[in-house]
């Protein structure tokens, strides 16, 4: 009999790991087994095109339907449990279906503050496409919009609401914008630019609860004011999808723990990326990574380790967000690392900040920086020695540093 | 159009060589953004010392590979990372599954003079045996 290899989750990194089991053992048997009804699609635009641009989300699929060609995708099936010792996964009204490998890629739900229910109608977190479809209909009606978190889900909903035309507020609990991924300074230049849209943001504001009041939403906040809004989007970060596994036993800490093969505890069990925790050459500690690239790269290796091949994952964390006609990209990975960092003015309002630790770049972000953010990677990557004044003198070419110690 | 036996297209009209730059403005590690005409934009690229041009919009992305690094002949996109090779327009790695257009190009005295009448373009093999 073929090798039966299951992969749970139709986001980016499920298929990246179906279409890699399907190349990597040309007779097993793969299954893609999908809780959504729609054919796999893509999640950056539902925080960008789908709302501005009236995109629809099945207009973007992952990937062209024929290189699904030879796997068994099966959408609106819900994987209700896993029996390890029986190697066969519970697909509900579908029966139980037996695997020789099982890789878990059930991504993420939005974190959710308790004082803001999804269940109350105004109330939206952004997650899928159905997610999306609601709150593009609710903004065309909305002429105010609170939006909480500044981080890079929040500020695209922001931008988006902004351009619809909607006086717009950002609630904030920290004193700057993204602060996971940049340092203020760069932060204030997207900042800025929503100012310039309209849109309006406190800091350091913490929601504790919102009520209905009329036809429309009063949240409280911590300072013991009231902010009115139509429609309140919250966007506070993810949380990994870990129910499946944690029912098993498998070994969770906010992720399903796997090694650099993408393989947890059990052995014929993998997991990729939003919904895995691992240890990376890139990263102090175990990590779990929430961008578009990492999900595909990941959920590659793991389907090539599903079917029996032998990739490890090393790739370096990357990100992209859109804001206007603002685009922020970031690569390495930020946490721990030196501040101040490292700046360089670039052309046609560009900028880029590096940040390094015993003298090698480990993370660079920056906006209109594409080419400079392309070289920051292949820096870290090859781990190249460098002097934070070469990074900061525009007279200096980066590309060159490239060469300088190879 | 013309179909070779390997489905490779190239459309050719009449024969309409345009000077995109001068061949000293070629860098090795980015390729230079040519606007043709109609909005249409053309990346020339170096690879080992000879020039080669391809469509410069990503065919998977909204992206200028031109602000992507060049890796001997190899492009990566600035956006989402996948590859092309700029000398035949074959997409090498994922997300990039379409191949990229390519036209053919010469030099006259230090001018890089392209066809742009002419993209070739090799068939899209999705079922590629190597791993994406």
């Amino acid at each position: 009999m073929s090798r039966r290899v299951i992969v749970v989750g139709g986001g980016p990194a499920g298929v990246a790991a179906a279409i890699a089991a399907r190349r990597t053992a040309a007779d097993a048997e793969v299954v893609l087994l999908s809780a959504e009804a729609l054919k796999p699609y893509e999640k950056p635009p539902l925080s960008k095109a789908v709302l501005t641009e009236n995109l629809d989300p099945s207009a973007t699929p992952i990937v062209p339907d024929d290189l699904l060609a030879g796997i068994d995708l099966r959408l609106g099936v819900r994987v209700a449990g896993i029996d390890r010792a029986g190697r066969r996964v519970d697909c509900g009204a579908g029966g139980w279906l037996t695997y020789d490998a099982l890789v878990l890629a059930t991504g993420a739900g939005a974190r959710t503050l308790p004082g803001l229910p999804a269940t109350l109608p105004g109330v939206h977190y952004l997650r899928d496409a159905a997610d999306a479809l609601r709150l593009r209909d609710a903004l065309g009606q909305a002429r105010s919009v609170a939006v909480v978190g500044a981080g890079l889900i929040g500020l695209e909903v922001a931008a988006a609401a902004a351009v619809g035309g909607a006086a717009v507020t950002v609630l904030e609990a920290a004193a700057t914008a993204m602060a996971r991924v940049c340092a203020p300074s760069l932060a204030q230049r997207i900042v800025e630019r929503h100012v310039r849209a309209g849109v309006m943001f406190r800091w350091g504001a913490a929601v504790r609860g919102v009520k209905a009041v009329a036809d429309k939403l009063a949240l409280s906040l911590g300072d013991g004011e009231t902010l009115s809004a139509d429609l309140v989007v919250v966007g506070i970060g993810i949380q990994p999808d870990t129910a499946l596994a944690e029912a098993t036993g498998l070994a969770v800490a906010r992720g399903i723990v796997v090694d650099a093969t993408c393989r947890s505890a059990d052995s014929a069990i993998f997991a990729a990326g939003d919904v895995a925790r691992f240890r990376t050459l890139w990263c102090d500690g175990p990590v779990a990574l929430e961008n578009w690239r990492h999900a595909l790269d990941q959920g590659e290796a793991a389907g090539i380790n599903a079917a029996g091949g032998d990739a490890t994952y090393a790739a370096v964390p990357s990100f992209w967000s859109d804001q206007y006609e603002v685009r922020l990209q970031g690569v390495g990975w930020a946490d721990g690392l030196e501040t101040p960092a490292v700046r360089r003015a670039l052309a046609k309002d560009g900028a880029i900040e590096f940040h390094l630790r015993d003298g090698q770049v480990r993370y660079a972000v920056g906006i209109g920086a594409s080419r400079e953010i392309a070289i920051a990677k292949r820096l870290i990557e090859r781990r190249i020695a460098v002097q934070a004044e070469a990074l900061a003198d525009p007279g200096v070419a980066l590309a060159g540093l490239l060469r300088a110690s190879a | 159009m013309t179909v070779s036996d390997d489905g490779t297209t190239t459309r050719a009209g009449e024969e309409r060589w345009i000077a995109a730059c001068a061949a000293a403005d070629v860098e090795d590690d980015f390729g230079t953004r040519v606007e043709v005409d109609g909005g249409q934009a053309i990346a020339v690229f170096r690879v080992d010392g000879a020039y080669h041009a391809t469509d410069d919009r990503c065919t998977h992305g909204e992206a200028s590979l031109c602000e992507g690094l060049v890796d001997g002949n190899v492009v990566e996109c600035p956006f989402h990372a996948g590859t092309f090779d700029i000398v035949t327009g074959k997409a090498l790695t994922f997300p990039c599954v379409v191949n990229l257009a390519t036209y053919p190009v010469r030099v006259e005295d230090g001018t890089i003079m392209v066809r742009v009448d002419a993209p070739t373009t090799i068939p899209t093999l999705l079922d590629r045996s190597e791993p994406a």
